[in-house]
């Protein structure tokens, strides 16, 4: 086995191929990490900014708040702008705190759901958390190409590579005529097969993480987490499907054309065609209305509570008899986001209940989608990816659930506070809520890594029954 | 060394070798002769355990080739009518390569040393086998004979295609192993290096051994009259 395993890395020093396959991984993987870990850097910064822009802010409110009780503050401030008005903190355009989803360690590896979906909302009193806190809206093209990210190198590139460099392992034999002379030679032919393709496995995967290595000290990468044993762990079981895979395809004994032919209709079924399949498939099984549609569904709400405006605001009266509805002229301001405040939360009903239709609708699609999963090692590797970067929807999901949540939280600590024109004092200043994440989504990838490790199973099991009717087809 | 017990071969319909018996001893050269198609390869094939016996057995040392078919091999060297080596890596990697797919372990030295036995020219040992002819590759192949220390040597139309000169130095390579003990079957269309180097001469017809006989009963002129008697026949 030595022996093979010496003359093969003989051989592949002279294989001019070999030499263009590392040279376009070596560009691919450090690209690929200087881009994520770009992208990565640019998100901290914002997200630094934000908790500066948010300190800021409340730092005002509070400085304000401090000497206005004091009798020291001299400029007069606007009705809008006093922090003793609970509206102020809570409700008007200064108000609110952020809510956060960090970028995991690795999040870098694959952009996931990340370039779609916020990860971060200014949750306030009426903030619509969820539609037009996407300020940093991804560039369409990017979306409609994809990333360049480690996942796309890895998932789409990479069994390009293990194809160029095992598609003709044993044809190339039969072609330049040496198999009659190596099948003379006590030994068998499938030991001899297998310790060239571990060999070439063995280079493969160490090519690619010393890559990996490199670019992530280079990039200064933080990769001493738990996250980066799975993403080898996660490389190594899908380099060893597409090794099996050839190594079955080589024993069909077919010449290296058809052997290429055969491996890059796979790498298309596997990376293209079910996928597409897949998503064709979702969207007509779960369609999903239109992001218009909603839109309309609000503003149909908002004239329709206009309509009921009497009728929903007499029923709000009848429920706080302490407080008396006042013709508009007469209204403070108080009085007016007062009711405000009570039609929007009708509103809002209305438009949960089409947002629930949408949201149903849309983790069926989800749902579908990864049962698909079990029929594309590749939709498994990306998945997996997702995973370890924390870039699947599934941690999006999570973090807009946190984000409702803690709006809720913020408008039960407001509304009394509102309906009873409560001033903040120093106590409540203290209790403005602040964003913590009721539920964390974990990841778990033990689904992706046993499919894949069953793929690599299924075709070396099939390259193994093959390989004893090979020794009689060859001659 | 070499036997073959009542060995057929059927393709579908088509008998390519019928009940075949030889015995091939240690320092034997038995050559094959026959038209295209008489089932000479086959036979060679046959010992090489390419290609499975319909019926019949094939022996190496002793050992059922369809049964002992990996053990077998490391007694016998195999020089093809093209032997292709490596052409990326030298003679001298090509022939430590094979040798130690043998599990037969030389030093550079030794391997120099079983590269110049075998005649091939000392300044081509460490250039690449793409610029090597075919006699010069076919030396390699007797290297590798001697290197495998094989007692057993199956050649298939060896000389084909070889200069008179390279074909020369090629007989007496054979007849260097042939003093070795080396038990050797050619099939070759080559009537005279069989008369030269043979031991013994089979002619085969449409998978049929009909004549065997000793190579020193008769001389080339009557070896050519027979052949074609027997083919013609």
């Amino acid at each position: 086995m030595f022996h093979i395993l010496r003359f093969e890395f003989k051989q592949l020093l002279t294989n001019r191929l070999l030499w263009w396959v590392s040279a376009t991984l070596t560009v691919s993987i450090f690209f690929a990490v200087y881009n994520g870990k770009t992208e990565m850097t640019s998100k901290q910064t914002i997200i630094k900014e934000l908790g500066e822009e948010e300190a800021k802010r409340y730092n005002k409110f509070k400085l304000d708040f401090d000497s206005l009780n004091a009798g020291t503050k001299k400029a007069k401030l606007a009705w809008h702008q006093d922090p003793r008005t609970a509206l102020t903190i809570g409700m008007f355009r200064n108000s609110g705190k952020y809510a956060i989803l960090e970028p995991a360690p690795l999040s870098f590896i694959s952009t996931g759901q990340s370039d779609i979906e916020i990860f971060y909302s200014k949750v306030s009193y009426l903030s619509d958390i969820l539609q037009t806190n996407n300020i940093n809206f991804e560039n369409p093209f990017n979306i409609a190409t994809g990333q360049f990210d480690l996942a796309f190198v890895l998932v789409f590139l990479f069994p390009l590579l293990v194809i160029a460099l095992t598609y003709n392992i044993l044809s190339s034999e039969r072609e330049q005529g040496t198999l009659p002379l190596l099948l003379s030679q006590p030994v068998q032919i499938k030991h001899w097969l297998v310790a060239k393709l571990t060999f070439r496995f063995g280079f493969l995967l160490l090519t690619v993480f010393t890559l990996l290595l490199l670019s992530f000290a280079i990039f200064s990468v933080d990769f001493i987490v738990l996250g980066f044993f799975h993403l080898i762990l996660a490389i190594t079981l899908y380099t060893l499907f597409w090794f099996t895979l050839s190594f079955f395809i080589n024993l069909l004994a077919k010449s290296s054309a058809v052997n290429t032919l055969l491996l890059l209709a796979t790498w298309l079924l596997f990376v293209f065609i079910i996928p597409s399949l897949a998503n064709m498939m979702a969207t007509n099984l779960y369609p999903v209305p239109s992001r218009a549609e909603l839109v309309n569904a609000k503003r149909q709400a908002e004239q329709e509570t206009e309509r009921n405006k009497q009728a929903v605001l007499t029923k709000f009266y009848q429920a706080h008899p302490q407080l008396v509805q006042k013709a508009e002229k007469e209204q403070s301001n108080e009085d007016f986001y007062r009711e405000y405040v009570t039609l929007h939360e009708v509103i809002d009903e209305q438009v949960a209940k089409v947002q629930q239709v949408f949201d149903y609708q849309l983790e069926g699609q989800q749902v579908f989608a990864n049962q698909f999963q079990y029929f594309s090692p590749a939709v498994l590797m990306q998945n997996a990816f997702n995973e370890i970067a924390e870039t699947d929807s599934k941690f999006y999901k999570i973090f807009q659930k946190n984000i409702m949540a803690y709006q809720q939280n913020w408008k039960a600590f407001f509304k009394p506070k509102f309906i009873n024109d409560e001033k903040m004092t120093i106590e409540t200043f203290a209790q403005i809520p602040v964003y913590a994440p009721t539920t964390k989504a974990e990841s778990s990838f033990s689904k992706q890594f046993i499919g894949l490790a069953l793929f690599s199973l299924v075709f070396g099991l099939l390259a193994w029954a093959r390989q004893t009717k090979y020794q009689n087809m060859v001659a | 060394m070499l036997n073959a017990t009542q060995l057929t071969k059927e393709y579908g319909n088509f008998l390519a070798l019928n009940s075949l018996n030889i015995s091939v001893n240690i320092g034997d050269i038995y050559c094959l002769l026959g038209a295209n198609g008489a089932g000479k390869s086959t036979t060679i094939n046959l010992f090489l355990g390419f290609i499975q016996p319909t019926n019949g057995k094939v022996e190496i040392n002793g050992l059922d080739v369809s049964q002992k078919a990996t053990e077998s091999k490391q007694y016998i060297a195999y020089i093809p009518e093209n032997l292709m080596l490596y052409p990326n890596l030298t003679g001298l990697e090509n022939l430590a390569y094979f040798a130690g797919l043998a599990k037969k372990r030389y030093t550079k030295t030794q391997l120099i040393g079983l590269l110049n036995e075998a005649g091939l020219q000392a300044d081509f040992h460490e250039k690449r086998v793409s610029a090597y002819s075919k006699g010069m590759r076919q030396k390699v192949g007797i290297a590798l004979a001697l290197a495998k220390d094989a007692k057993a040597l199956l050649l298939d139309e060896p000389t084909s295609g070889l200069d008179p000169q390279a074909s020369n130095e090629f007989s007496n390579l054979l007849l260097k192993l042939k003093s070795k003990g080396v038990a050797t079957l050619m099939a070759t269309h080559d009537l005279f290096r069989a008369k030269q180097v043979g031991t013994h001469i089979g002619i085969m017809k449409q998978g049929v051994l009909v004549k065997s006989f000793k190579a020193e009963e008769v001389s080339l002129a009557d070896l050519e009259k027979i052949y074609l008697e027997t083919i013609n026949a």
